[in-house]
């Protein structure tokens, strides 16, 4: 009688060895592995998705999309005034220029040589940075003449900053225009440091940075900024008409 | 005379479609806000002024909107009316100012934001201060604070731009780790029980 219990006993503890815990166990893999591969599953399903649907896909209420690129074919209207210094200068005509909303994608920044290639959003929230790279709202936009401030994650879109050498271009394209700038420096500092950069500029000058180091998983308390001068673009007439 | 009158409307439609005329740039009594801004407060002894990265925000969202010149007076006169009560407030930041003290000092903000259509809430516990535009959107996000001339204020300007994107990242090498140890744990427990 005993042997008996002893035996049943067993019996209800293998049967939650091998069924309960392997249920418990798969069901934990798989969403191990979901959480482990959604990030690189996500955009090929989505695009999977995109070219079998027949709707268009509605990004309006994630952000509002500004940018139409200007082709070499067309032309901006521009302006031609006297600089500072009484040289007569062209500008682009200040009421042929979409000012981006705080949001808005208005452009694409391109460095060839680092495979950077990102939408350039005007604010750098999350939804910003989810898509691309974004510009503090308390910097300027490209042709404005300030610090245009940009910032973008270093596992996505500001992975390639980590190739980022003297005197290489970075292309950023508006629907105003398209501008040049060429890579003059670049700094690890940290995140706090306030001499990165400066906001008050009175000159065009372009500044990327993202977190520091470029692989490490967490909160970094650094970040590695990127220094360009304007190369060539024709600069937005500030003076309303 | 139909004919006539059909080709006025297209021209007048190609007319409207072709030339898109957007409201950047910045005008004269735009210009004057922005001056005004710039202005100093002496608090305590110490000139006081709006961080220039305040300010470039505000120049950012006139360039979206045209402000009439009676605006800009209006807006001018309240902006006044705020510089003087911080001087006279005895605090040497916003900061230090007491409740009632900020209370008066939002509600003059609510009233600038006010003239060209835009509110404002303050969030006590973020302390932040959200200006929203005419179309409801948020057009400003900050800690309301002054700054000595020169200095950025603003501890938002640089952003996180790592922990976010690998939250997924964190969570699955935890989750892997977690199981890991578990199943070894279980692995042990049992071949320990099966050997005794």
């Amino acid at each position: 009688m005993s042997d008996k219990k002893i035996r049943h006993g067993h019996k209800s503890k293998n049967g939650k060895s091998f069924i309960i815990l392997p249920i418990i166990f798969c069901l934990v893999t798989y969403l191990v592995l979901y959480l482990a591969f959604v990030p690189s599953f996500s955009p090929v399903i989505s695009a999977v998705g995109m070219f079998f649907s027949d709707n268009e896909k509605d990004y309006s209420t994630e952000y509002d999309n500004i940018f139409v690129p200007v082709s070499e074919n067309s032309t901006v209207p521009t302006v031609t005034k006297k600089d500072a210094d009484g040289k007569e200068k062209t500008y682009v005509k200040s009421d042929s220029v979409q000012y981006p909303n705080y949001g808005n994608l208005f452009g694409e920044l391109i460095i060839n040589d680092c495979d950077v290639d990102a939408n350039l959003f005007f604010g750098d929230n999350d939804v910003a940075l989810r898509n691309g790279v974004g510009i503090y709202a308390g910097s300027f936009v490209p042709g404005y003449g300030g610090t245009i401030l940009v910032a973008g994650h270093n596992n996505t879109y500001f992975n390639g900053l980590k190739n980022a050498k003297l005197g290489q271009q970075v292309e950023i394209k508006t629907s105003y225009g398209n501008y040049v700038y060429e890579i003059t420096g670049t700094a690890i500092k940290k995140a706090t440091d306030r001499s990165a950069y400066d906001l008050s500029a009175n000159y065009e000058n372009l500044i990327m940075y993202t977190c520091y180091p470029f692989d490490e998983l967490g909160l970094t308390a650094q970040r590695f900024f990127v220094y360009a001068k304007l190369v060539s673009g024709t600069p937005i007439d500030k003076e309303a008409d | 005379m139909k004919k006539l009158s059909a080709m006025l409307v297209a021209f007048i439609l190609v007319a409207a479609t072709a030339f898109t005329a957007f409201a950047a740039g910045i005008n004269d009594s735009e210009q004057a806000v922005l001056n005004e801004l710039k202005t100093s407060v002496k608090m305590n002894g110490s000139e006081m002024v709006i961080p220039s990265e305040f300010v470039n925000q505000a120049e950012n969202y006139f360039n979206t909107i045209d402000m009439t010149a009676d605006e800009s007076s209006e807006i001018i006169s309240i902006l006044k009316k705020g510089e003087s009560f911080l001087e006279n407030s005895g605090a040497s930041n916003i900061a230090d100012l007491t409740f009632a003290q900020k209370q008066t000092l939002l509600a003059y903000g609510k009233e600038i934001v006010g003239v060209i259509d835009m509110t404002m809430s303050y969030d006590t516990s973020s302390k932040k201060l959200t200006i929203y535009g005419k179309d409801g959107k948020v057009a400003f996000c900050a800690v309301p604070t002054l700054t000595k001339a020169g200095k950025i204020q603003d501890n938002d300007v640089i952003k996180t731009t790592g922990a976010q994107a690998n939250f997924g990242g964190i969570i699955a090498v935890s989750a892997v780790a977690f199981v890991m140890v578990a199943g070894g744990a279980f692995y042990l427990v049992k071949s320990k029980k099966e050997r005794a």
